[in-house]
């Protein structure tokens, strides 16, 4: 008797894990955001996040219980920072990725490297590439995002309240007045954002023009007389532990200190998300909206 | 072409070197995003019209990046020459022992570390220097005195040592960060306090003094070490008096500015062509000749691709590799 | 056949006209050692030492220089030792040219034979008008005139040696050592050279010592000769004295014979066909 039940038990768990294996075993092949075609399976469980981005916009969708790895930096939210990580985003450990049985992997093409890819495709795992250049890009981004993870009521819900704060912003952000912003990534060489990158895009939803998004390249250099000469209003360095001065120690620097923004006190310290395509991008743009016309910050707002 | 290093002629020299420094430096003035006439430099040198801002151009941009072109220039050029007498090595050049890594790695760390200690990146990076500068000294010495041979040796080990460390430290900065290590790797005129400038001025102006004293000597320790030491000339002394100055403007150039690279190896053998091997009128020709070459690239990273600027180290690499080539030739031809 | 180890024996006259006095110096490397040894030379003169190789004529060199600390003995220029002096103060009475290899950095031969002034510039950085006659001097004395604006690196080696020969007398010093002089020159040079020594020797009053391989030059040129052997002293005097076929022979471990040079009426070595 007992064997005979044990037996009947084996035949249903071989059934059972069986077609558990074919359905994650059922995929598609798909053109990511990059231009890549990849093999994604249908429903993905098991996630491996390899940019910050992308873990925090996986746990602001709620899939925070999928993700099964992510990289050393990935610090937001906190709960991310107990996840196994698999190394740095350049080079990360394969070893490690391989080890954690991930049915898809994410990446970015700002932060990974094609190489990586590659690598993961021979390994049998699919990585789907995420980009995005400007700030409807990086809402089209999370829709498809939704799509891919099968995941798209919820996601839809987020793009769309995100959506909102969007139009609020732009309402806010009404011309005549649009103030001329310099947005300083690094002082020293005077590394700015160029016309790639998605700086110029949020800047100009928040109701402000980015002087240098004439400029080639995404980070380009450039030259103190050339800031002279655009004479922005506005002054903006991302907040980050690492950024070196005090915004006061722009005052007695020779070059800086006779910039109109910096004797009138005009820099301002902004979230470095406003430079990451995901959900903080949105609060980042508000709070740059706040910076560049407060006449029009509202009196209460949604959180 | 050798002038004979007389009193006369080296003064006449001197004379020639700061005539060619002033235009340079007029036409630097005058070059950039901005052209501006001789008219404006001039009114804008003298304080006249202090809200135009052709004035403002001239005097808070322009005028701290040259005197620091000069400043750095001039501290590489000379140290480069003194190295090559040193290790009697022509392919010497400012970083070869290891300081500019030293100095790199000091601000590096500074920087992953962050807050208050990065912003006293030059601090650090000149301890990096005279860190790497001790330690090579030490390493480099055989029977109790620095052999230059020895010296070389210490210094390219610990140079492509420190160079390891600085790659794996890079990996650990997140990738804003790196960007603006980008600094250390191209070298930056600009953005110095004025304070940093005041300081820099004098103590390498002495440093340069000093090494000239050493000219004589350095032309005889050409000769080889036991030459020298036979026409009277007291080798250890000498070797590590040059040493530490050489090492000393190298570390003062590399933590305001960063590794401009070229300048140091360069100059010293455009200063042979122009006026031969005898220190005393070579190591003024080649400060002047350091200050006009880095303050000539400067003005091209300016100005080429305005509004954007190149890093002034990948100027002076880009034309000082033909230039470099072109010597090549004509010594082995 | 026995060698003879010579007792001392200082001719009192080489105080007297000024020159080299070297008084039982030794010296020990290693694997080598210079037991004591005394020698003389005197002013006006040119002195040869030979021996084979690895007889210690180098070492010996480098000691007369100064350079060298003994172990134990001194070495006297007239009358002062030499160790005493600062190698400045050495420097402008104890010239030592050595084969040099060409340099990197070239120099014009003026500049090159300038560098001979060192010494005596003191703390001045350039040369005084006096240096520059000095220098001329040298050139004209080496025949180096024409010379003077190339480069030495453009130059055969006959001509080298003269510059280096040039730079050591633009020292002005009291003792004149070479190392080899004529290593690596055709004969003419050679016998050039050996004969330029000589009459300088003569005309400034220095005591010449010359190391050197050529053994009938040595014969036929110098005064006073020494004959080095495993660091020891076999036999100095005048070359017939030391010129001698069985003592030579053991010395070089090579039969020779010894005869008479027909012009010079000097000795002449020439090696036995094996």
């Amino acid at each position: 008797m007992a064997s005979n039940s044990s037996i009947r038990n084996c035949f249903w768990a071989t059934l059972c894990a069986a077609l558990l294996a074919a359905s994650s075993a059922l995929a598609r092949d798909v053109t990511d955001q990059t231009g890549r075609r990849v093999n994604v399976p249908d429903h993905p469980q098991r996630l491996v996040s390899l940019a910050p981005s992308i873990t925090e916009t996986l746990y602001a969708l709620g899939l925070g219980d999928r993700l099964v790895g992510d990289t050393d930096y990935c610090d937001y939210p906190p709960e991310a920072r107990a996840k196994p990580h698999v190394g740095a985003m350049l080079n990360p450990s394969l070893e490690k990725i391989v080890a954690l049985k991930p049915d898809l992997v994410l990446g970015t093409d700002e932060a990974n490297r094609r190489e990586t890819a590659d690598q993961l495709a021979h390994l049998g795992i699919p990585l789907y590439g995420v980009t995005a250049h400007t700030v409807e890009e990086t809402l089209q981004s999370l829709e498809d995002l939704g799509r891919i993870l099968d995941w798209e009521q919820p996601t839809e819900k987020l793009v769309t309240g995100l959506r909102a704060r969007v139009e609020a912003v732009a309402k806010r952000a009404q011309p005549p007045e649009r103030p001329k912003v310099l947005f300083v990534v690094w002082y020293r060489p005077l590394i700015t954002a160029g016309k790639q990158t998605f700086l110029a895009d949020a800047i100009r939803r928040a109701g402000g023009v980015s002087i240098s998004d004439d400029l080639r390249g995404e980070w380009p250099h450039m030259s103190l007389e050339e800031v002279l000469k655009r004479n922005p209003d506005v002054i903006l360095f991302p907040r980050t532990e690492s950024f070196a001065p005090g915004l006061n120690e722009f005052q007695k620097l020779p070059g800086w200190k006779g910039l109109p923004a910096v004797k009138s006190d005009r820099m301002y310290l902004v979230s470095e998300t406003i430079m990451r395509p995901c959900p903080r991008l949105i609060d980042a743009l508000e709070e740059l909206a706040d910076i560049l016309h407060p006449e029009h910050k509202p009196q209460n707002k949604t959180p | 072409m050798s002038i004979s290093s007389t009193r006369k002629n080296v003064l006449l020299l001197l004379l020639a070197l700061i005539a060619a420094l002033v235009v340079a430096d007029l036409g630097a003035l005058a070059l950039g995003g901005v052209h501006l006439s001789l008219g404006e430099v001039w009114s804008g040198l003298l304080g006249r019209d202090s809200a135009s801002q052709a004035a403002a151009i001239v005097r808070e941009i322009r005028l701290p990046r040259i005197l620091l072109a000069m400043l750095v220039g001039a501290a590489l050029a000379v140290s480069g020459t003194g190295l090559q007498a040193l290790l009697r090595n022509p392919l010497a050049d400012p970083y070869v022992l290891g300081i500019s890594s030293g100095a790199a790695l000091g601000a590096i760390l500074a920087l992953w570390v962050g807050g208050r200690l990065a912003a006293a990146s030059p601090l650090t990076a000149f301890a990096g220097a005279v860190l790497t500068m001790s330690w090579v000294y030490l390493l480099g010495r055989r029977a109790g005195r620095l052999s230059s041979y020895t010296l070389l040796l210490a210094g390219v080990v610990t140079a492509s040592f420190l160079s390891a460390i600085i790659l794996f430290v890079l990996t650990l900065l997140s990738t804003r960060d790196v960007r603006g290590t980008a600094f250390w790797l191209m070298g930056d005129l600009s953005t110095v306090p004025n304070v940093q400038i005041r300081l820099l001025f004098p103590a390498i102006a002495i440093a340069i003094l000093v090494l000239y004293g050493f000219s004589k000597d350095l032309n005889i320790l050409l000769l080889g070490e036991e030459e020298a030491a036979h026409l009277g000339v007291n080798v250890a002394r000498v070797e590590t008096a040059v040493y530490l100055l050489a090492s000393l403007l190298t570390g003062l150039a590399v933590s305001v500015s960063g590794a401009i690279g070229y300048l140091g190896l360069l100059v010293p053998h455009l200063g042979r062509m122009l006026v031969g091997n005898d220190h005393r009128a070579l190591i003024p020709t080649a400060a002047f000749g350091g200050a006009i070459m880095l303050v000539l690239s400067d003005t091209l990273a300016r100005t080429l691709v305005a509004p954007a600027e190149l890093p002034v180290g990948a100027v002076t690499a880009v034309a000082g590799a033909p230039v470099f080539i072109y010597l090549l030739r004509r010594t082995s031809g | 056949m026995n060698l003879r180890f010579p007792s001392t024996t200082i001719h009192s006259t080489a105080h007297a006209a000024g020159g080299l006095i070297v008084d039982s110096v030794s010296f020990r490397y290693a694997q080598f050692a210079l037991a004591p040894l005394c020698l003389e030379a005197r002013a006006g003169e040119l002195t040869a030492i030979i021996g084979p190789n690895g007889s210690g004529k180098s070492t010996l060199l480098e000691i007369l220089s100064g350079h060298l600390k003994t172990v134990a003995g001194g070495v006297y220029l007239d009358g002062q030792n030499l160790h005493d002096l600062s190698p400045r103060e050495r420097a402008r009475k104890v010239g030592l040219a050595r084969q040099e290899t060409i340099l990197l950095f070239s120099f014009e031969v003026r500049e090159f034979v300038r560098q001979g002034r060192h010494p005596h510039l003191g703390h001045s950085l350039f040369e005084s008008p006096e240096d520059e006659r000095w220098v001329e001097w040298a050139l004209e004395k080496t025949c180096l005139q024409e010379f003077a604006r190339r480069r030495v690196m453009e130059m055969s080696s006959g001509e080298f040696q003269r510059a280096v020969l040039a730079r050591t007398l633009a020292q002005r010093p009291r003792l004149v050592l070479l190392d080899e002089p004529t290593a690596n020159l055709d004969i003419g040079y050679q016998v050039e050279m050996f004969r330029l020594l000589r009459e300088l020797a003569r005309s400034e009053n220095f005591v010449g010592v010359v190391v050197t391989h050529e053994l009938n030059l040595a014969a036929a040129m110098a005064d006073h000769v020494v004959l080095l052997h495993a660091g020891q002293c076999l036999r100095q005097g005048k070359p017939e004295d030391v010129f001698q076929a069985d003592l030579l022979s053991q010395a070089f471990r090579t039969p020779v014979l010894v005869d008479r040079n027909p012009s010079s009426g000097r000795p002449r070595v020439t090696w036995v066909a094996p």
